[in-house]
């Protein structure tokens, strides 16, 4: 710092004006700042000066224009390249990463738009046409009344929220829910919260994920989904 | 007395760029083309800020942007996206800095004006006005502290609390560089354009 640097500010709200000339203070310090500004000239003064300072600025960054269009296609260049012999090698992976359950979706969808599924397909369509219209044609015996059935509900698949602790990577979240076999619903959302699904009638899988409890570092919450499920 | 200043939102994370970030994360390079797109002029300006040179600023972007590419996955919740793209920005900067032998406090007024920009060639150059190349000149000869200051408060218009974590210093600190940072601008300015008046 130079001698300038050390000298005391005699009013400290001074030092948020610029704070508050962008917009970003809180109410409390904005209430603060205005009630001082209508007693203090030397303030009104300074909040004048910032806001030209920022005019001056946003003409400065004006005037440097825009990034070169170059970058963008450098970049993509880079990650598409990245990407393809890893999908080679390993679908839906990247070096170094584990599969993470929306890379496996987005692959399964990728292999349905695949060519090589359509003949065998096809054939299997046709012939099962042909089972149907050879069923059609044979007698039809009636069915007694004892012989009706009631036909019940499928079983829901059940969804969690698991709240993760503050500072948990994305990568770790993935992982553990890999290793739950749970599949992500929604999120994770900016408070480390994801909606699972669990597969129905699965209750080793229930129990895996009931299991990371004892995981006090990891997990913070686990309990029936707070809100509707959504990406936020 | 005075007007009332524009409310932003509040330093809140943003769930849907953290839903980019998740999704880049997991392998989709179209979540990571709509995040490029977010921030890559924010990324590019900040750098060229930092490092005052374009061509080096270009370079800043492209492994900024790949490195948000291969570290998606570490990207902790809590945090703003902006605020942590910003942050290996700002990392891969002072790296770059740190190779580079020049001293920006070396530089002449004369080549000081203009931030360098080869593509852009001379006569893009001359068409700057005097108000702008002397403000350039007086930011480039700030220290790189206050100049990074003065860019996140009054280009990129981040609150405090945000700087504090960019510059992992306490938010006290950020107030005051900031402070100092206009009272030294304000003084080169003075200066240069005294330096500059006919006599």
């Amino acid at each position: 710092l130079s001698d300038q640097d050390r000298k005391p500010d005699p009013h400290p709200v001074a030092l948020l004006l610029p704070g508050y000339q962008a917009g970003v203070l809180s109410r409390a310090q904005v209430v603060a700042v205005e009630e001082h500004l209508a007693g203090c000239p030397e303030c009104r003064a300074e909040l004048q000066s910032d806001r030209e300072l920022a005019s001056r600025y946003a003409a400065a960054d004006a005037a440097l224009g825009d990034p070169p269009a170059r970058l963008f296609s450098d970049v993509m260049a880079n990650v598409k390249a990245e990407v393809r012999p890893a999908r080679a090698a390993a679908p839906g992976q990247r070096p170094g990463r584990s599969p993470a359950p929306l890379a496996r979706l987005l692959d399964a969808c990728r292999s349905l738009l695949s060519p090589a599924w359509a003949p065998p397909v096809a054939i299997a369509l046709l012939l099962a046409q042909f089972g149907l219209l050879v069923g059609m044609r044979a007698p039809h015996h009636d069915v007694g009344e004892t012989a009706v059935t009631t036909r019940g509900l499928a079983p829901q698949a059940a969804q969690l929220e698991i709240v993760f602790q503050p500072g948990v990577t994305v990568g770790t979240v993935y992982e553990t829910l890999a290793a739950a076999h749970a599949r992500l619903v929604a999120g994770p959302t900016a408070e480390g919260a994801v909606t699972v699904e669990l597969p129905p009638g699965d209750g080793e899988a229930f129990k895996r994920l009931m299991a990371l409890r004892d995981q006090p570092t990891l997990i913070k919450r686990i309990g029936p989904p707070a809100t509707t499920p959504g990406m936020n | 007395v005075t007007e009332p200043a524009p409310h932003r939102a509040s330093a809140a994370p943003d769930g849907s760029e953290i839903a980019l970030v998740a999704a880049t994360a997991a392998g989709d390079t179209l979540a990571f083309e709509r995040l490029y797109r977010l921030h890559e002029r924010r990324v590019w300006r900040y750098a060229v800020s930092m490092v005052q040179d374009r061509a080096v600023a270009d370079e800043l972007v492209v492994d900024t942007m790949l490195a948000v590419w291969q570290g998606a996955g570490g990207f902790r919740s809590g945090s703003r996206v902006s605020t942590w793209i910003l942050g290996i920005t700002r990392h891969k900067a002072l790296d770059a800095g740190r190779r580079s032998a020049r001293r920006r406090n070396d530089i002449a007024l004369d080549d000081a004006g203009e931030i360098v920009d080869e593509a852009a060639g001379p006569a893009r150059i001359a068409e700057q006005d005097d108000k702008n190349r002397l403000f350039n000149a007086a930011t480039a000869q700030l220290s790189a502290e206050h100049r990074e200051a003065l860019h996140l408060a009054f280009v990129d218009g981040l609150p405090y609390d945000e700087i504090a974590q960019l510059l992992d210093v306490p938010e006290n600190t950020v107030k005051t560089r900031i402070h100092y940072a206009k009272r030294k601008l304000q003084d080169l300015l003075v200066r240069l354009t005294q330096e500059e008046a006919p006599y």
